[in-house]
Order: C-alpha cells, then sequence, then structure tokens
C-alpha cells in the first residue's frame, strides 16, 4: 500500500510537472495540490517562490485520490516539531480532540487538519478512517462529535492558508524512505518490464507452427534418404571391388527372386535402387517393394 | 536553421564523440532508440514559447477527448518528433502521439517550415 501511495505520486510529480528528485518539496506540493478551503496558488508561493507547476493540471487533471491513500502519504510526514500557537485552528483541533478524550499532540492533531481539507473526500470519513488506523474506539461518532464541536469555530480562508504554510514549513519528511520506496518501484516495473519482453519472445518464437513442424518432417525424411543412397553407393563400390555381385529382389507376395550382376551392370542398378528408394519415401507404390545389395 | 552538430558539445565534451558525430551522416535513424529518447523527456520548468505556439497551431486536429488527457509532457514528445528526421517522423509520431491525420501532418509541416527548433530549451530539459 506504501508503494501504491508513492507510485501515485510520481506519477502526479510527471503529470504536474514537478521535479521529483527534491522529496520534500516534491511530497509537500503534492499535498498542496490536494487541498481545499484555502489559497493554493499563494501558499505555493509562499512555500517555494517561483517554481513552476502545471496549474492547468492541478486545476482540472488531479484524479480522486481516497481517505487511505492520504493517511499512507502523511506517514512519511513527522509534524512533532510543529509548533502550536494559542488561539490558532491547531490549537482548536487539539482542544476539540482532548473533549473526545483522544491523543492531542501536535502530530496526530496535523493530521487531522490535513485530512480534513484535502480534497475528494469528505471530511468526516477522512477523519473517521484515520480513527480507525489509530485504533480508536467509536470512530464514527467521535468524528461527527468533532466537528459538532467545531461548529461554532469562525472560518477563515486566510487563516487555513497560513495554518497550511507553517505546518509545512515545519514539518520533517522522512525522505529516505519515500527514496526507498522510488527505488523499489523502479526495480519493480524493470524486473515486469523484462519479464514482459521474455515473454513477448516466447510467444513470438516459443510455439512451433504447422509449416515449421512439417519442414522438420520433411528434413529427417531427406536425410534418412540420403542415408540409403550413401549405403548403396558403398554396396555398389564393393561390387566394383569384388567384381561381381547379387541382387535381391522383394516381391508384392513377399517372394525373394536373387540375380547375380556383373560389375559393369552396376551403374544402371545404382540408379534404379536409388530411384526406387527414393520412390518409396514418397509413396509412390509400385510393384517393387525391396532390394538388398548382397 | 542552425545546424543540431553545433549544440553536441552540450550534451558531451568527448572530442572522439564530436569528431564522429561531425562526419557521420545518419540515412535511417533508429526509430525505437529515437521513441525511448523522446519518451524519456519531461519538463520541470516553465514551458517555452515555441511549446505554446506549436500547442496552439498543431492541435487543432485532435478530438477534444484527447486534447483533455494531453498532458505537458506529451505536447513536448510531439513538438519534439515533429522535428525527427523526415523520413522517420511520422513512424515516430505514430508510436507516441493518439493520431496522425493529413490535417495534422500540414500543420507539423507548416509550423516546422516556419519555426525552427529551440535547441537551447529541449537541451536544457535533456540535461536536468
Amino acid at each position: 500500500m506504501a508503494s501504491e501511495s508513492i507510485d501515485h505520486f510520481i506519477k502526479f510529480c510527471t503529470d504536474a510537472n514537478i521535479d521529483p528528485s527534491h522529496h520534500r518539496d516534491s511530497v509537500r506540493k503534492y499535498v498542496l495540490a490536494y487541498q481545499r478551503n484555502l489559497e493554493r496558488k499563494n501558499a505555493f508561493k509562499v512555500m517555494f517562490g517561483d517554481v513552476f507547476i502545471n496549474w492547468e493540471y492541478t486545476d482540472r487533471g488531479l484524479p480522486r485520490m481516497d481517505a487511505a491513500h492520504w493517511i499512507n502519504v502523511l506517514k512519511y510526514f513527522d509534524f512533532s516539531s510543529v509548533e502550536v500557537q494559542p488561539k490558532s485552528i491547531l490549537c482548536s483541533i487539539q482542544h476539540r480532540l482532548k473533549t473526545l478524550g483522544l491523543n492531542a499532540d501536535p502530530n496526530f492533531a496535523c493530521r487531522v487538519f490535513l485530512l480534513t481539507n484535502m480534497n475528494f473526500i469528505a471530511s468526516q470519513l477522512g477523519l473517521e478512517r484515520l480513527f480507525c488506523e489509530y485504533e480508536i474506539p467509536d470512530a464514527y461518532n467521535k468524528s461527527l462529535r468533532f466537528f459538532a464541536l467545531g461548529a461554532d469555530t469562525a472560518f477563515d480562508v486566510l487563516l487555513t492558508t497560513g495554518m497550511f504554510c507553517l505546518i509545512m514549513d515545519e514539518c520533517k519528511v522522512d525522505e529516505a524512505e519515500v527514496e526507498k520506496q522510488i527505488q523499489f518501484l523502479k526495480l519493480r516495473e524493470e524486473e515486469l518490464s523484462n519479464s514482459f519482453k521474455v515473454k513477448q519472445i516466447r510467444a513470438m518464437n516459443g510455439r512451433p507452427r504447422l509449416r515449421s513442424k512439417l519442414a522438420d518432417v520433411k528434413r529427417d525424411i531427406n536425410s534418412v534418404e540420403v542415408c540409403v543412397i550413401f549405403l548403396l553407393r558403398i554396396c555398389i563400390f564393393l561390387t566394383f571391388c569384388t567384381g561381381h555381385g547379387r541382387l535381391r529382389q522383394v516381391g508384392p507376395g513377399g517372394e525373394v527372386s536373387e540375380r547375380l550382376f556383373h560389375a559393369h551392370q552396376a551403374p544402371s542398378l545404382f540408379s534404379d535402387g536409388a530411384d526406387a528408394c527414393a520412390g518409396a519415401d514418397q509413396s509412390r507404390s509400385s510393384d517393387y517393394h525391396g532390394l538388398v545389395c548382397v | 536553421m542552425p545546424e543540431p552538430i553545433n549544440h553536441v558539445h552540450r550534451i558531451t565534451t568527448d572530442s572522439y564523440v564530436c569528431n564522429t558525430l561531425r562526419s557521420a551522416d545518419v540515412k535511417k535513424p533508429d526509430v525505437d532508440v529515437l521513441c525511448k529518447v523522446i519518451s524519456s523527456l519531461r519538463i520541470v520548468d516553465e514551458p517555452f514559447k515555441e511549446l505554446h505556439d506549436f500547442r496552439a497551431e498543431c492541435t487543432g486536429a485532435f478530438p477534444m477527448s484527447q486534447l483533455g488527457i494531453m498532458k505537458l509532457n506529451d505536447i513536448l514528445h510531439m513538438y519534439v518528433c515533429a522535428y525527427q528526421n523526415p523520413l522517420v517522423w511520422k513512424e515516430v509520431w505514430k508510436r507516441i502521439a493518439p493520431m496522425l491525420s493529413h490535417q495534422v501532418i500540414r500543420d507539423v509541416e507548416t509550423f516546422i517550415a516556419k519555426n525552427p527548433f529551440n535547441f537551447e530549451a529541449v537541451l536544457n530539459i535533456f540535461n536536468k
């Protein structure tokens, strides 16, 4: 799940034209792009100066992410060092959490602040999910009571923007862990790509086609033919050496007839025999059934 | 139009490579390699003027549905594709961009005829 969140983060960096090599800045930009109830462009300018980000994409093309994704992304942040100023929004959140008997340290309060201002998710559902992650019993009712306690709190976009900038400025990002996850994803992608290539090669070359099989069979037959012809040649050669030989012919009924021949008859016999062998292999049936030089 | 060879020193300072490239005459560029390099380009700065012009002049023939999902990086890829060797640019374009029609070809050819390639900006992206 952690790597899945980072996967989305990398995709965001690509699409929003952010340099992903500076992890702290990139992750903060990612969170900012998804915030609502604040002036994002002003906050971006305060935090990062005149650095480029594709606002066209962040305004219109952002994919919807659920609460679980953001809870995972916020795990890379450490908000312990964020200073809580009196009468600030964070102070109000801490007060409400204390009233509910929950953990009210800045680390948790900042997560509540960011998650309740996250775009594309309902604040109550996000908060309920966060309580569930922290194993807080009766998460649904507690999340409802949290918002009920803040119903009469004044809402100011500028205050929220200021609070966000302060939190993002003072928080720490676990860059080593982010880098580790990115490397893990790269390795996994390379592995998948290699495996796909191997599968593609197998699909293209691994399965023999019928015509290839037939070509192989034909080649085998030809090699047998060549052997037979070669043996016949040796027999004829030996006949030349001895001066005469006997030819045994097997008829259709299995009857065997032998005839004696002399050396000067051998070339014609050789050609007959070779033709006969080739004819037998090619299934050109005739009255010829076998020929043996003895 | 500026010669591409004049900008090689921004990618490598190896004199052997520079001299070889100076005398090399690539007749048939490797489309696979071109696609791989072009697809890896990512813009992380303010887009240069030519990219805006290219978007305005060469994407008119694209359907609205495709324009809606097209990102800045996609436009950059198409811009670099358009300036590839005339023998292969359509092949590279087809692999990278979602469509290639007669109108797109006309738009692109008109654009590259009147706008020189912005080596400076694209090489900056290369070196990021």
